[in-house]
């Protein structure tokens, strides 16, 4: 069983370990007081990725080869010069697209020495040896189809799903808010823009089911049947049996459909967790209580729960990579925007809490 | 080329070269800031400065264009950046000259367009530089070149 999870928070990463009385506590902090956006732990389990947001500075990368005991700064993913006469604008705020990477919101690994970032401004950049070099995916970025897609919760548009799949890295599939879903079979030689079902209810009415329009929040696969995603949506809950081709949205999922995160179980895609909030326009727990949604059947019945986790006045947020599962399919972590976090032994039937001070949390991973 | 971090280092032609293409000083009716105060306060933190010779064996000569750069102490947190003199007519060049030594540096001042990164300010003899996307402000000898996080909020 894994017993180790880094937390990537606004402040600083954490490790949290479990003792041998079973207790999760902080065990390291790395980069204290630098925003720590996204981070990857290599299943080779010594190698960590780092991805800062150092806000004035710009994004970086750091790397430690041996579990976190060094870290030394690594290659950041940079766009090539932008041609002068290129007319390149966010179509809804109308601002010039800086060819800047802003943040790494995105960050997994594929096949060997082989890494996929996802950037804001909506850069995908690919990696063949371990991070050293990386080079934009000019397929996707010169796609006239990339120059709808649109910002969000940020300026710009963001890729921050990633999903490789494990009987074939070549076939990636992206989640991009807001621009929908895009898979590859050649790893990024040729995109297609996938999604049919998928339904945006803040666009026009004849515009609410153009696949570019979509705002995944967050998409997942079930290892062990990578043709099932889940997705938090901007306004539901979708589940695809055919790698995203086509979706289909759950209603009936109390207490609420909004949200930012999602897990699957390795191993079974028929359970699946998610971590609701009121609405877009009202981003905090449904009665200021924080509960997971979880479904054993496919989404067609959801439980909600709750036990150990504040009941009143818990304003927490959870953004979209702050949820995870272990690969045991057991262990589940949260944070949130308030700086709690918890984990679950039983597949969320009870949670404990492991600090509600921490920095707000950015991102949750279990380490191999 | 740097030279306090290459001991020795040769000119090459090309330094020779700038050198007849100082330019002359450019419009200066755009509005300049005077920031004296400030840039002397950053001025007093402890500065890593280091000594060089370069290859005439002299810490400046006056046939070269040479520039004293240094960086605001906020970034000795992230990465190393000690002073140096540097090469160069134009900012950009001078700036250019210090990322050949000090390659990881150039990230945290310029976007990856090669332009100021929008919360930095350079200051070139006390008074910001305008052109903040080419960096093309014309630098001649002895001067002062800062980098600086434009801090901003309360």
């Amino acid at each position: 069983m894994s017993n180790r999870l880094l937390v990537g928070t606004r402040k600083g990463l954490f490790r949290i370990e479990r003792s041998q009385t079973g207790r999760w506590e902080i065990s390291q902090s790395w980069f204290l007081g630098d925003p720590v956006s996204m981070l990857l732990a290599e299943s080779s389990g010594s190698r960590i990725h780092a991805a800062l947001d150092l806000g004035h500075f710009g994004a970086k990368l750091h790397r430690s080869e041996d579990g976190g005991d060094s870290w030394t700064e690594a290659a950041v993913p940079t766009f090539p010069a932008k041609p002068d006469d290129l007319e390149d604008r966010d179509p809804i705020g109308d601002i010039e697209l800086p060819w800047n990477t802003q943040m790494i919101w995105a960050l997994e690994a594929g096949g060997p020495h082989e890494l996929w970032c996802g950037v804001i401004p909506g850069g995908l950049f690919r990696s063949t040896d371990g991070g050293d070099h990386w080079d934009l995916v000019r397929t996707l970025w010169d796609d006239p189809r990339r120059r709808k897609w649109v910002g969000g919760g940020f300026d710009f548009a963001g890729i921050h799903s990633i999903l490789i799949d494990p009987r074939d890295p070549r076939h990636v599939t992206l989640g991009v808010s807001v621009g929908g879903v895009w898979s590859t079979g050649d790893s990024g030689k040729h995109w297609e823009l996938i999604g049919k079902g998928l339904r945006s209810a803040y666009m026009p009415p004849e515009l609410a089911d153009d696949p570019l329009a979509q705002d995944p929040h967050r998409i997942v696969h079930c290892r062990a049947a990578p043709d099932r995603l889940w997705m938090q949506h901007h306004n539901g809950i979708f589940r695809s049996d055919d790698g995203g081709e086509n979706w289909r949205e759950l209603t009936d999922v109390p207490p609420s459909t909004f949200g930012f995160a999602v897990a699957v179980h390795p191993a079974d895609p028929d359970t699946v967790w998610f971590v609701p909030a009121v609405k877009d326009e009202q981003r905090i727990p449904v009665d200021a209580r924080v509960v997971v949604t979880r479904s054993r059947d496919g989404g067609q019945t959801f439980e909600i729960l709750q036990q150990g986790l504040p009941e009143k006045n818990a304003y927490d947020l959870v953004y979209r990579h702050a949820l995870d599962i272990a690969d045991n399919g057991e262990l589940l972590a949260f944070g949130s925007t308030t700086g709690s976090l918890w984990i679950s032994e039983d597949q969320g039937d009870s949670w404990l809490t492991v600090s509600e001070h921490l920095p707000p949390i950015n991102c949750v991973r279990f380490e191999v | 080329m740097i030279h306090d971090a290459i001991p020795q280092c040769l000119i090459t032609p090309n330094d020779v070269l700038d050198l007849c293409l100082v330019e002359s000083p450019a419009d200066l009716s755009a509005p300049r800031f005077d920031l004296t105060g400030l840039l002397s306060r950053s001025l007093s933190f402890p500065r890593n400065s280091i000594q060089f010779t370069n290859s005439l064996g002299k810490s400046s000569d006056n046939s070269v264009s040479m520039a004293r750069l240094s960086f605001t102490p906020n970034l000795y947190r992230h990465i190393q950046t000690p002073d140096a003199q540097v090469t160069g007519t134009t900012v950009r060049q001078a700036l250019d000259d210090y990322f050949l030594a000090q390659p990881q540096v150039r990230g945290y001042v310029l976007d990856d367009q090669g332009a100021l990164r929008k919360h930095m300010a350079i200051f070139l003899n006390q008074e910001l530089i305008r052109d903040r996307t080419d960096l093309s402000d014309p630098v001649v000898d002895s001067d002062e070149i800062f980098v600086v996080q434009a801090l901003s909020g309360g």
